[in-house]
């Protein structure tokens, strides 16, 4: 349930591996995906979930890497290969040989152009929630 | 409003659920769910029931017990024995006069 990935990491380590067991057993609903949601944005504003947060700090590990192209973080490609001061995915690298095999127009199917994941840091968290929602009912129906 | 030490706000509800489930013995999460249905006719969804039992057991009112068979079954402690003794009767007082109510009203 990928929806567990929205809670914080304290959350997880404790009580993670037995919400999945109960998941396994109960009749998920889209009440219960929606439920998840709340949950976790509940659990995110939790003082008591906050602290392993703070001490994970991006600037200790280094900037933060995207792909000049769709602009996702190197922790949503797979790959990021680096150019001279730009990124490029995996993903974007397949589209482009997509179309260039095709001779230069766009291939056929969804929008070529994946469109680029709201930064998580620099959102509201109405904002990110309307985002999670979004994805949310995609994936629900 | 003013906050009570027992108040928990929107979870003050699946609280008093969930310790009236472990008032007749350690049970895991979906039985909890499944118990809770059965008795009160409330469906509990996981997330609300998780965010209830993060809350019960950071005031020792519930206390993880070991996990068998991948599931964790908790125990209504002490304290929060107590802390159920202490409220149910509220709610008892508020469902009998709501019906003594509604019995002498002219229909």
């Amino acid at each position: 349930m990928w929806l567990l990935t929205l809670y914080p990491r304290a959350w997880r380590d404790r009580y993670e591996s037995e919400v999945r067991v109960v998941l396994e057993e109960h009749r998920v609903r889209l009440a219960t995906l929606a439920d998840l949601v709340a949950g976790a944005v509940d659990a995110r504003l939790d003082p008591a979930y906050r602290s392993e947060e703070r001490i994970m700090s991006r600037s200790s590990r280094g900037p933060y890497l995207r792909c000049s192209f769709c602009g996702k973080g190197q922790d949503q490609v797979q790959r990021l290969v680096a150019g001279p001061g730009v990124f490029i995915c995996d993903r974007c690298v397949e589209l482009c040989n997509e179309v260039l095999a095709d001779g230069g127009g766009p291939p056929p199917g969804p929008d070529p152009c994946p469109t680029p994941a709201p930064r998580r840091d620099r959102l509201r968290p109405w904002e990110w929630l309307r985002h999670v929602l979004r994805s949310t009912a995609a994936h629900a129906t | 409003m003013r906050r009570r030490q027992s108040d928990l706000g929107r979870f003050s509800d699946p609280s008093l659920l969930i310790l009236s489930s472990l008032a007749s013995g350690p049970r895991h999460g979906y039985a909890m769910i499944l118990d809770i249905e059965e008795f009160s006719g409330t469906r509990l969804e996981p997330g609300t029931l998780y965010g209830a039992i993060g809350r019960l057991e950071r005031r020792g009112w519930i206390a993880p017990l070991h996990t068998e068979e991948r599931r964790r079954p908790y125990i209504l402690t002490a304290a929060g024995a107590a802390a159920l003794r202490e409220q149910l009767p509220t709610l008892q007082r508020i469902a009998t006069t709501g019906l003594r109510r509604l019995g002498a009203t002219p229909s």
